[in-house]
């Protein structure tokens, strides 16, 4: 029962956005169309391209194991998404624009474009790749386990992460950026109504009055649950530690290669601006994960080996029947797929046009959609090494990846603030915060002075300091690059050059 | 040329200092943190620091709301239908379905 719904769910769901994708792809196959979908999604579509790289299985999974085992740093969910659209509001519009205007499609585009620096390109391009595969690696680490729910514990962990990026590779190979983007609402309104169901009904399986009495229960078996530092005191999760991590979420958000290029996939500044109004009440929904990590809590919930991440599971596991398990599972799976394709189809993407762009000549369809697929499976290797083994939460590793996609940030946003920066002050500000970030002598001093400061926010810091300190010593990119990012007007007379070479052509993702 | 380009760089990034609204999300989600900790009033049971939160999503929503208006008096919309149709030909789709075939 439950492994069918499972089935059910992800089968017609990955036909249906097949599907989809295919209708609209008749008029023309090409690299912009299936990365930034031929910068046609108007609202509903943009709607759900947003929420579905919001509301992944870290969400679900991640949010409700923290609140289960820490109780309130997992709070952070209400800050990142009402805090990033905030910055976004002023900062996607910009970077559409610079998209729109010299026919931009990747992150590493911008960079080469802004710099006139193919090189910095480059780099970006590799920074960026990395950080996806930290994220990836949040995709394969609830697979795993939604995996280990279905078919039982019969398969081994380390089997079921395997499994999991097969399926993602799978779904990878079949879909490009409208059929994740279907992939993306149909999950999203499944775990509305999951949530939902398993709101409504859960007082009633913890002994609890109604659903809000779960909080108090928590607090009365936990006193200090609900505020910082959460149920451990001596945690170094204080109100510090929320304020650092919220801030280095926030600004590191549209920096990630994929949401840089959602930026790129609107039809409008205004659908941009618009759907900034609305999307953080979606994070809203985050009341219901917490809540039901709470009630795992209360109901004396054991997930094997002490696993947080695998705590909301465990609960609706114990104390549900097989379809609604199936539901969940279903679901989950989904919340993985949508946003995981996304990740690898990016570091794809990113991989074929700015790192073996730069040094091979033009490429062909066909060879640059090899380069593509080829390089995806790889990075999924990649993720499967770093997560065989390990047990870190999932918000350990979301920050770690908002750690090192933070590295660009500086970069980002002085592109688009201040015309003297430099590709060298980029450069070597990526290459201090990188040092800041993973050297052991200064891991071990920010342990020891700041032990609630989020590391990354610290290493961002630095980053920009040196960026600037080294763009002031060293000569501006030419007018035309610096007009990338600081001249977005329309342009006033004869043809605007393209500041990038033309895109190659990737072909479809699809088979066909 | 160069003078041009700076002239229009500073153009594009003409004044809106109603924009500055943007840093309130900031201030009620983060800076106040430590402030409504310690608060130990429970609304519907959920605690203080919780509800506190909850309630930044709606100030930032509200907050982004006001600005999109704010814009949409000072001409955003029109400045931007200008950008969209002078960009048409670097926008992508179109320039390279035709050499395509």
């Amino acid at each position: 029962m439950t492994l069918l719904i499972a089935i059910v769910i992800v089968l017609g769901t990955s036909l249906g956005a097949i599907g989809f994708g295919r209708r609209s792809r008749s008029s023309s196959a090409t690299m912009s169309n299936w990365a930034v979908g031929g910068r046609r999604f108007g609202a509903v579509l943009f709607w759900f391209m947003n929420a579905g790289e919001i509301y992944t299985t870290f969400a679900v999974l991640g949010i409700s194991g923290y609140a289960w085992a820490l109780g309130a740093p997992a709070y952070l969910a209400f800050t990142s998404v009402s805090l990033s659209y905030a910055i976004g509001y002023w900062l996607m519009p910009k970077i559409w624009r610079a998209g729109r205007k010299h026919g931009l499609i990747t992150q590493a585009d911008f960079f080469t474009a802004r710099f006139d620096a193919p090189w910095l390109g480059a780099v970006t391009a590799l920074v960026g790749i990395a950080a996806l595969i930290v994220y990836v690696q949040i995709q394969l680490v609830s697979l795993s386990l939604i995996v280990r729910l279905t078919i039982g514990s019969a398969i081994s962990p380390d089997a079921a992460v395997v499994v999991g990026a097969l399926l993602m590779l799978a779904f990878v190979f079949l879909a490009g950026l409208r059929s994740a983007a279907f992939a993306a609402g149909v999950k999203d309104i499944l775990m509305i109504v999951v949530m939902v169901l398993l709101t409504a009904t859960v007082a009633g399986k913890v002994g609890a009055s109604s659903f809000l009495d779960i909080f108090h229960l928590a607090e009365q078996q936990h006193p200090g649950i609900g505020s910082f530092p959460g149920i451990d005191p001596k945690s170094p999760t204080t109100s510090v530690w929320l304020m650092t991590s919220a801030l280095n979420v926030a600004l590191g958000n549209w920096v990630f290669p994929h949401l840089f290029q959602v930026s790129y996939s609107a039809a409008s500044g205004s659908s941009i601006r618009r759907n900034a109004i609305w999307q953080p009440l979606y994070s809203l929904a985050y009341f219901f994960i917490i809540l039901l990590g709470f009630a795992a809590l209360v109901a004396g919930t054991k997930p094997e080996g002490g696993n947080l991440n695998a705590a909301l599971l465990q609960f609706v596991s114990d104390k549900y029947p097989g379809w609604v398990i199936g539901l969940v599972a279903g679901t989950g799976f989904l919340l993985a797929l949508a946003p995981g394709s996304v990740l690898l189809l990016t570091s794809g993407s990113l991989f074929a046009r700015n790192v073996v762009g730069l040094a091979g000549r033009d490429l062909s369809d066909r060879s640059t959609l090899w380069i593509c697929r080829l390089s995806m499976t790889v990075f999924a290797a990649v993720a499967v090494w770093l997560t065989i083994g390990q047990s870190k939460s999932l918000v350990d590793i979301l920050l770690y990846a908002y750690s090192a996609i933070g590295m660009l940030a500086p970069g980002v946003f002085l592109s688009f603030l201040w015309r003297r920066t430099s590709a060298a002050g980029v450069l070597l500000g990526i290459a201090a915060g990188f040092v800041a970030l993973l050297a052991p002598f200064a891991k071990d001093f920010w342990a020891a002075q700041l032990p609630a400061w989020e590391p990354g926010l610290i290493a961002m810091g630095i980053n920009a300091v040196v960026a600037v300190l080294v763009s002031l010593c060293t000569p501006a990119p030419g007018a035309r690059a610096t007009a990338v990012g600081l001249d977005l007007t329309a342009p006033t007379a004869g043809p605007v050059t393209e500041a990038v070479r033309s895109a190659p052509h990737a072909g479809e993702a699809s088979p066909a | 040329m160069a003078s041009t380009q700076r002239r229009r760089q500073r153009r594009s990034g003409r004044h809106r200092p109603y924009r500055w609204l943007l840093v309130l999300p900031f201030v009620w989600q983060v800076a106040l943190v430590p402030v409504v900790n310690d608060v130990s009033a429970a609304p519907f049971s959920i605690p203080f620091p919780m509800a506190w939160q909850m309630a930044g999503v709606l100030v930032a929503s509200a907050v982004i709301g006001v600005v999109f208006l704010l814009d949409e008096r000072a001409g955003v919309a029109a400045e931007e239908a200008d950008f969209i149709a002078a960009t048409e030909d670097t926008a992508g789709a179109r320039q390279h379905s035709g050499d395509r075939s």
